[in-house]
């Protein structure tokens, strides 16, 4: 249990401060902020955690550059505590529509009135946004709206999911009755310098962000062939889409699950995520996604360098990975970095403090190519100079693609056991996790 | 600053007090608002407090909850006007709306005013019997937060069998609090009694509780004993689906119950370790940073128990390269401690990789890792010193440094890899920059030097600089090191070693060098052949890198403990409520006390411990005045610890050994002085004490050799009636550490 509550915005500002035991003094935000900027200064690096001083516990986690701060004097189970701790940033944001030190601050009231009732005496109450709302009086202020779209529109900005749940019966009129399903997945892949696969998996999520006034209830399928954990594959045999282990929300149903891969969830209002599961990648992520090439060799000047970077989209035509980042390390004596002119959408940047090389590509269509041809001038060479160039690594989305082949085969939704069709979004989305190859 | 702060308040009070901002809520409301804004500053707007109280009689929601907010920070300073809000707080807790009802009981019980107790017992009563699930719940925590301000009113009601009684109620939250509640008022009794009964009606309703109460109910269950294994086993069934939950906070909780239930079943015991692997290695697979580290800590708990469990899923413990630092560095221990035969290859191939991460800490703690894995898998100790040096031509400071000090580990156990690292180091001292790895250098220099030829003349290049030498470790290994290459190869290192003597004694201010050149030139000058017995003598003992093991947290899984890596007594001195993590230590603790029995019956009058241990016998032995600046010199102490007899030889354990440094200072506030110590890298740590009575003037002599978690203590004296006072003196200073 939490003896306090606080958050603090990046430059230490206090947010929202709420007292639970009153058995701890007031100056605790300062004494961890004071700790989190001397482990910076010390350690390059953000500190563990958990974190005792003179027997106070402060359990942190950060957020958007915001800092959710649990104090407490008892060994409580970190793993809950820090949930409780995420939970309460996950409120937030679902009541404010983003979660920023500006959000924050317009609706202050109303965090203090969700930090009122999320914790009684420091032990975790009600914490269902759904159920939260009857306890909320304020009106959320939302930052940024959601752009306005009529109903007929086939696509929304991916940023349309972020605005508050309604919360009142007045604002309840005015919310569009619709929801979000997304399939997300993130890939971890580490490339060995010979051009291997060392290391792949997908981290896979089923969120949900609906606004269907918390009544309704989904229906929704996957894959039938889906196989999950390797006990199964002996039995069932391999089916197209084997996953290592998944896990599911508390409240989902899962009579039929094992028959046909159908589940259904009653949706509560805000962010909540239906299923989480994992992928051995190793034959399904083949060939992965993008793949690159580098090559260093010297220069025709002394002391300098010629770095050319290709990379290559291996999936197939109708697929694209867009918002594209690869980041070069560039050698610690580097002077100076500039590059061969590139092709439209495609843009540079280097950062001078990190020593790195910064390539965006807007988009890359399957079956294409790009390259990047770096000169960097140097103010001293040695034998280690071409080392410190270890490994290329890269972000990017590919947007209605998973990796995994996992499909929502419908998505159907009852209130009160009648089938309603409110706007339905469903949205398959990869990510990079971390994609790195070794040079 | 100050004043602007007044009369900001000032300003706020008559904006409160205004009439016309009265008559209009949504201004009002601002107002008050403003206040909370001040508040959440740290602006200290108690002054306000009747002004708050009156805009708390409103109808207007958002602002009662806004006052009450604020009267739960001030009401402490202002007890006496707090109760004119009593009314109104009575006055809500009849209201028609359960939520205003929940809302005034909850702020009244949090005025922590003795004053306003008898005002509240009542609404609390009838708040337990509420229709409301959740006037009940809230009620049910007021009456924990009364237990705090007027214990006696809380067993005088019985409130704790309404409880007991209400742990039926339909609604789950209320079964929680009620949980809670029982834990902390009966803390004293031991907590909440859980019977087979209640057990199993738990276990039955878990799927009913939040996340949180799920957490809250496994580890209440630890408090509960089988009857027979057949019913554990059951418990076992019905409460496996929990590992495949997606909150880490149930799935550790369910992790502790099961090895908990099955303690007294091996083989059972054994299967736990299989069924929780894979849930664990999915946790790691996504989720918030934070709660992967936790997760990763546990996984190296459960590695002290079961160290080949994860032996071929170690490529889970390889780090991403957008992990924080702190999950980098968890993940390289538990590459470490995966690491065996079968898989050491790989793992040290990664681990080479990983030896130029941008953090420095993450670098050097790799090539570390190589290191220790090296130590614990001799057949593959020659490929770890391949890949360590083939580390040193990237020449990048932290790594090459970091490679020498390794390097300078693995020699103590493996001395033939001295050859292979001789002829590598000549290049590397000029990239060092670091204390620690210059320090490690020289040592290796000092150990296998003598069949380098130029060994001497590196040696001779830093004496040539020593004067702009700033580390203290550099200069303290190259005293010896020189002192050991003079002894095998005299001709090259007279003179030098002369200069360096000349230098450490005549110029260097600090003692510790000082005094140890000034040893060894005495050594020198009385007795060469002895000198070399003494200085070459073999230290070769080798003990593991990594000393602490974690196998004891093991009993506190799913706590900070396993976090911090600490058991809790070092961090935790709050002792209510009643954790179950208490109940499990107490085994333990009692250990601790058989170890201070057996002590005690070696030399039963010398129990001085004991005595420490229990304040109130410190009393019947009286503290000793120490002379504040007691002189003596290094002669003189070896004077008298030749002359003076034994007093007191005993053992005590250590809960850990702090540096060196920390001591000296920690002693010498308390006017015990240090002679001469060894240094902070033996492993045996050794230091001469002296003290002397301020004005009988009996002198205290003290050598302490600590190793591992013991401490031995040799106590010398002139007047062996004093000596108990000062070493109950000694140990007391030191006792932050016993």
């Amino acid at each position: 249990m939490f003896s306090q509550l606080f958050v603090l915005s990046s430059r230490g500002d206090i947010l929202v401060f709420r007292d639970y035991r009153g058995d701890v003094d007031k100056d605790t935000p300062d004494i961890f902020f004071k700790y989190i900027k001397k482990w910076k200064e010390e350690n390059g690096a953000y500190p563990p955690p958990a974190i005792n001083q003179d027997k106070t516990h402060f359990l942190y986690v950060r957020r958007n550059n915001l800092y959710f701060v649990g104090v407490t004097k008892f060994n409580v189970a970190p793993a809950c505590a820090l949930e409780v701790l995420g939970r309460v940033a996950q409120l937030c944001k679902d009541y404010c529509g983003v979660l920023n030190e500006e959000s924050l601050r317009l609706n202050f009231i109303l965090v203090y009135e969700l930090l009122d009732e999320v914790l009684d005496f420091g032990y975790p109450q009600q914490t269902n946004t759904e159920i939260l709302k009857s306890y909320v009086s304020n009106q959320p202020v939302g930052v940024v709206v959601g752009s306005d779209s009529s109903g007929t529109k086939r696509t929304l900005p991916s940023t349309a999911a972020n605005k508050p749940i309604a919360v009142s019966l007045d604002s309840m009129k005015d919310q569009k009755y619709e929801i979000f399903v997304d399939l997300l997945e993130r890939l971890t892949v580490l490339v060995a310098s010979n051009g291997h696969t060392l290391r792949s998996h997908i981290d896979g999520s089923l969120v949900m962000r609906s606004f269907l006034g918390g009544n309704a209830e989904v229906h929704l399928g996957l894959n039938t062939d889906l196989v999950i954990g390797r006990e199964e594959r002996m039995v069932r045999g391999t089916g197209s889409v084997v996953l290592e282990d998944c896990s599911f929300h508390e409240k989902a149903n899962l009579t039929d699950f094992d028959r046909d891969r159908n589940l259904s969830i009653g949706a509560q209002d805000g962010e909540f995520t239906v299923m989480k599961y994992r992928v051995a990648a190793s034959d399904i992520l083949n060939p992965i996604p993008f793949r690159i090439f580098t090559n260093i060799e010297d220069g025709q000047f002394p002391r300098s360098l010629r770095i050319t970077v290709r990379i290559k989209c291996e999936m197939p035509v109708k697929s694209s990975g867009t918002n594209i980042v690869v980041r070069i390390p560039v050698p610690k004596t580097t002077i100076s970095v500039s590059s061969e002119p590139l092709g439209a959408g495609s843009s540079t940047e280097y950062r001078e403090p990190d020593k790195m090389y910064i390539w965006k590509l807007k988009k890359l269509e399957g079956g294409n190519e790009e390259q990047l041809v770096m000169k960097l001038n140097l103010s001293e060479v040695t034998k280690a100079t071409k080392k410190e160039v270890n490994s290329v690594s890269m972000e990017f989305e590919i947007p209605m693609y998973i990796c995994s082949g996992l499909q929502i085969r419908f998505l159907r939704i009852f209130e009160k056991g009648r089938p309603v069709s409110p706007y339905r979004w469903v949205r398959y989305i990869t990510h990079s996790d971390s994609y790195v190859f070794r040079v | 600053m100050a004043s602007d702060k007044k009369s900001e308040v000032g300003e706020l009070r008559s904006l409160l007090r205004s009439i016309e901002i009265q008559r209009d809520p949504a201004q009002y409301q601002q107002v008050v608002q403003k206040v909370i804004a001040y508040m959440t500053l740290g602006v200290d707007v108690s002054p306000l407090f009747s002004e708050m109280i009156m805009a708390g009689a409103t109808q207007n929601i958002v602002q009662k909850k806004m006052v009450y907010l604020y009267l739960s920070t001030y009401a402490e300073r202002n007890s006496e006007l707090a109760l004119l809000t009593i009314n109104t707080l009575r006055k809500d807790a009849s209201d028609r709306n359960p939520t205003i009802r929940g809302l005034a009981l909850r702020s009244m019980s949090s005025l922590r005013l003795p004053n306003v107790i008898e005002y509240i017992e009542s609404p609390l009563q009838s708040g337990l019997t509420d229709k409301s699930p959740y006037v009940r719940r809230t009620a049910v925590m007021g009456v924990v937060k009364l237990y705090y301000i007027a214990p006696d009113i809380v067993s005088d009601m019985k409130w704790s069998s309404v409880l007991y009684d209400m742990l039926r109620d339909d609604d789950p939250l209320v079964v929680c609090n009620c949980l809670s509640a029982l834990e902390e008022i009966l803390a004293n009794d031991g907590g909440i009694v859980i019977s087979k009964k209640l057990a199993h009606y738990l276990i039955n309703r878990i799927r009913d509780f939040s996340e949180w109460g799920q957490c809250q109910v496994l580890q209440l269950l630890l408090k509960y004993n089988c009857t027979d294994d057949e019913e554990a086993l059951e418990i076992l069934n019905a409460l496996d689906d929990r590992l495949k939950h997606v909150m880490v906070g149930v799935v550790m909780a369910t992790i502790r119950l099961f090895f908990h239930l099955t303690e007294s079943m091996p083989e059972v015991y054994h299967d736990v370790f299989e069924r929780v692997k894979t849930p664990l290695l999915t946790l790691l697979g996504s989720g918030p940073s934070e709660v992967i580290y936790v997760v990763l800590q546990h996984i190296e708990i459960i590695l002290s128990q079961n160290s080949t469990l994860f032996s071929s899923d170690y490529h889970n413990f390889y780090y991403r390269f957008n992990d924080p630092p702190y999950v980098k560095l968890k993940k390289l221990d538990l590459l470490t401690q995966v690491s065996d035969d079968s898989n050491s290859k790989d793992i040290i191939q990664e681990l080479s990789e990983c030896a130029t991460d941008v953090n420095v800490g993450v670098s050097q703690k790799s090539i570390h890792a190589i290191g220790l894995i090296s130590v614990k898998l001799p057949d593959i100790a020659n490929y770890c010193v391949d890949r360590l040096l083939a580390l040193i031509p990237m020449e990048i400071e932290h790594v090459t440094s970091e490679v020498i000090t390794t390097m300078s580990n693995i020699l103590r156990k493996y001395e033939n890899t001295h050859e292979l690292i001789l002829p590598r180091l000549n290049s590397c001292y000029a990239t060092m920059t670091s204390g620690s790895g210059r320090g490690s250098l020289i040592w290796i220099l000092g150990e296998y030097g003598e069949s380098l030829d130029e060994s001497p003349y590196i040696l001779e290049d830093i004496i040539n600089n020593i004067s702009g030498e700033s580390s203290l470790e550099v200069k303290l290994q190259l005293l010896s090191a020189t002192m050991k290459m003079f002894f095998k190869r005299p001709p090259e290192c007279q003179e030098m070693l002369g200069r360096l003597l000349e230098y450490c004694i005549e110029e260097e201010t600090d003692m510790l060098l000082r005094d140890r050149a000034l040893l060894y030139y005495r050594l020198l000058k009385k007795d060469v052949a002895a000198a070399k017995k003494i200085v070459c003598g073999s230290q070769k003992v080798y003990s593991h890198l990594s000393t602490h093991s974690k196998g004891s947290l093991f009993s506190e899984f799913n706590t900070l403990s396993v976090v911090y890596g600490q058991s809790s007594a070092e961090f935790i001195h709050q002792s209510i409520p009643y954790t179950s993590s208490a109940v499990l230590r107490s085994p333990e603790r009692r250990m601790n006390e058989m170890d201070q029995l057996l002590i005690s019956k070696e030399e039963p009058e010398e129990s001085l411990l004991d005595i420490l241990a229990s304040k109130e016998s410190v009393s019947t032995v009286p503290h000793i005045l120490l002379n504040p600046t007691p002189v003596i010199t290094a002669s003189e102490y070896e004077q008298y610890w030749k002359s003076l007899p034994l007093v007191s030889q005993d053992n005590y354990p250590m809960r850990y050994i702090p540096s060196l440094k920390t001591l000296q200072d920690l002693l010498s506030k308390r006017f015990i002085t240090t002679l001469a110590c060894s240094g902070d890298l033996a492993d045996v740590k050794k230091m001469y004490l002296y003290g002397q009575h301020v004005s009988t003037l009996d002198r205290f002599l003290l050598e302490v050799v600590m190793a591992a978690n013991k401490m031995e203590v040799l106590l010398k004296c002139t007047n062996d009636k004093l000596y108990k006072q000062f070493l109950l003196h000694y140990l007391e200073t030191i006792s932050d550490y016993m």
